[in-house]
């Protein structure tokens, strides 16, 4: 798939994902992995910027396994600003196919055309 | 690239960020590779699955909003064109010791810089130098931009000529920290006696001025006794009008007298204002301001937020409802 795409909405299926429930990095990795096929690396600064801006907060919590893990919480803030984005994106989503189904049409009255003539 | 070195390696080019900031990215990528390792992976795939090195930290860094090549000093080229100029410094230092004096004139960057930093920066590179043949060695495609002719030709030459610059320099830092320790103690005793002699000055001042202060207070305290006497027998009816007047001022005056002595107390640092003002006032010292981070970890420890879930639990119900309903009426 197109990399812009995917870069696009990771921040909403990020959004979402933490929204649904709290999780902590490798788990969030995995869950955005199961809808876009992404890099795993770039989870990470992404998760960060979120936190930065406040969307996220994070939290210890022990783990049976290791060390204490940190789970992201979404905020306030970051339920306004993923339904901003879903929005957008819903939006978006609609314009193109609008616009990708009148063409469509286009195409096939034009061919219809061409056939009553011919 | 094993766990060990790809860590380092991230810590070294995100060296910009904060300390603590530093640990937490850092630490998340450990665990990231411990689980991936723990699910039967080999250090080296979970980290290949990260890909490009160089995009990663350029990320990390974007998300401080950092510009992603502070780090490495403005470079243009990638490694090869870094190893290039390093080699040229070399031949040149080989010749005269004035090295670093040289560095900035070479123009390797548009601005001119100092000493000191150029020499930080060549010791920065010449620390990442053995990584980087490391990374030479394996066939895997790693993005770092290596020119064939550098692949081939004379690396153990190479290397030993790093070796013996790394040890020059050494040398050379050594001796510039002998002096500067010099100098150091030197302004550093000025200064302590500069922050004595000013404190003992202060203190004789505040200690007079609180005495005058404090007289000021008790003579203004004994007067509104008086003045509370008087004013008893003003109302019984003796007449005493002007001398219960004579009173209010007094107490007036020695009131703001006491304030006026308060005011005159040297302050310059905070503890000093402590020690001078800890008989008069600020007994009652303002709160600490609550910390939010406790009561997020707090939060996050006690409990596992089951009411919070349920609510999206419903929440989730009712938007799949939604869902369906909609595409029915569709």
């Amino acid at each position: 798939m197109n990399a812009q795409f995917k870069k696009g909405v990771l921040e909403l299926i990020v959004l979402e994902s933490v929204r649904k429930r709290d999780m902590y990095g490798y788990e969030l990795v995995e869950e955005v992995s199961k809808v876009v096929d992404v890099n795993e690396g770039t989870i990470y600064p992404l998760l960060k910027r979120l936190t930065n801006e406040r969307y996220f907060e994070t939290y210890l919590r022990e783990s049976r396994e290791g060390p204490p893990r940190k789970y992201y919480h979404v905020t306030a803030a970051g339920i306004l600003y993923r339904d901003q984005l879903e929005r957008e994106w819903t939006q978006l989503s609609d314009r193109v196919w609008q616009f990708l189904s009148q063409n469509g049409l286009e195409g096939e009255q034009r061919t219809e055309g061409r056939d009553r003539s011919e | 690239m094993d766990k060990r070195e790809f860590l380092s390696a991230l810590e070294q080019s995100l060296s910009v960020l904060q300390e603590d900031e530093l640990k937490d990215i850092i630490s998340e990528y450990e665990q990231h590779i411990d689980i991936k390792v723990e699910k039967g992976l080999t250090e080296e795939e979970a980290i290949e699955d990260f890909g490009s090195f160089q995009e990663l930290t350029a990320e990390l860094l974007e998300a401080y909003h950092v510009r992603a090549d502070y780090a490495l000093g403005g470079k243009k080229g990638g490694w090869a064109e870094k190893i290039r100029s390093q080699r040229k410094k070399k031949v040149t230092e080989e010749e005269s010791s004035g090295v670093f004096e040289e560095g900035g004139e070479e123009g390797e960057r548009g601005e001119p810089s100092g000493t000191g930093r150029q020499m930080k920066r060549l010791r920065q590179v010449l620390s990442r130098v053995p990584e980087t043949w490391r990374g030479f060695g394996k066939p895997s495609g790693r993005k770092r931009e290596t020119d064939p002719e550098e692949e081939t030709g004379g690396k153990t030459r190479e290397i030993r000529g790093f070796k013996k610059l790394g040890r020059i320099l050494r040398r050379k830092e050594g001796r510039n920290m002998m002096r500067d320790g010099i100098g150091r103690g030197i302004r550093w005793t000025v200064r302590m006696t500069v922050c004595a002699v000013s404190g003992g000055v202060r203190l004789v001042w505040n200690s007079c001025w609180i005495l005058f202060a404090f007289t000021a207070a008790c003579f203004g305290l004994a007067s509104l006794y008086g003045l509370g006497v008087l004013a008893v027998l003003l109302a019984q009816g003796y007449p005493l009008t002007g001398v219960t007047l004579g009173c209010l001022g007094l107490v007036m005056c020695m009131c703001s007298a006491a304030v006026f002595g308060m005011t005159m107390l040297k302050r310059r640092r905070r503890d000093v204002r402590k020690k001078g003002a800890a008989g008069e006032r600020r007994l009652g010292a303002d709160p600490e301001p609550e910390v939010k981070e406790d009561e997020i970890s707090q939060w996050g420890e006690e409990d596992p937020d089951l009411p919070e879930d349920e609510d999206r639990k419903t929440e989730a119900a009712r938007r799949e409802e939604e869902r369906t309903c909609v595409e029915y009426i569709r």
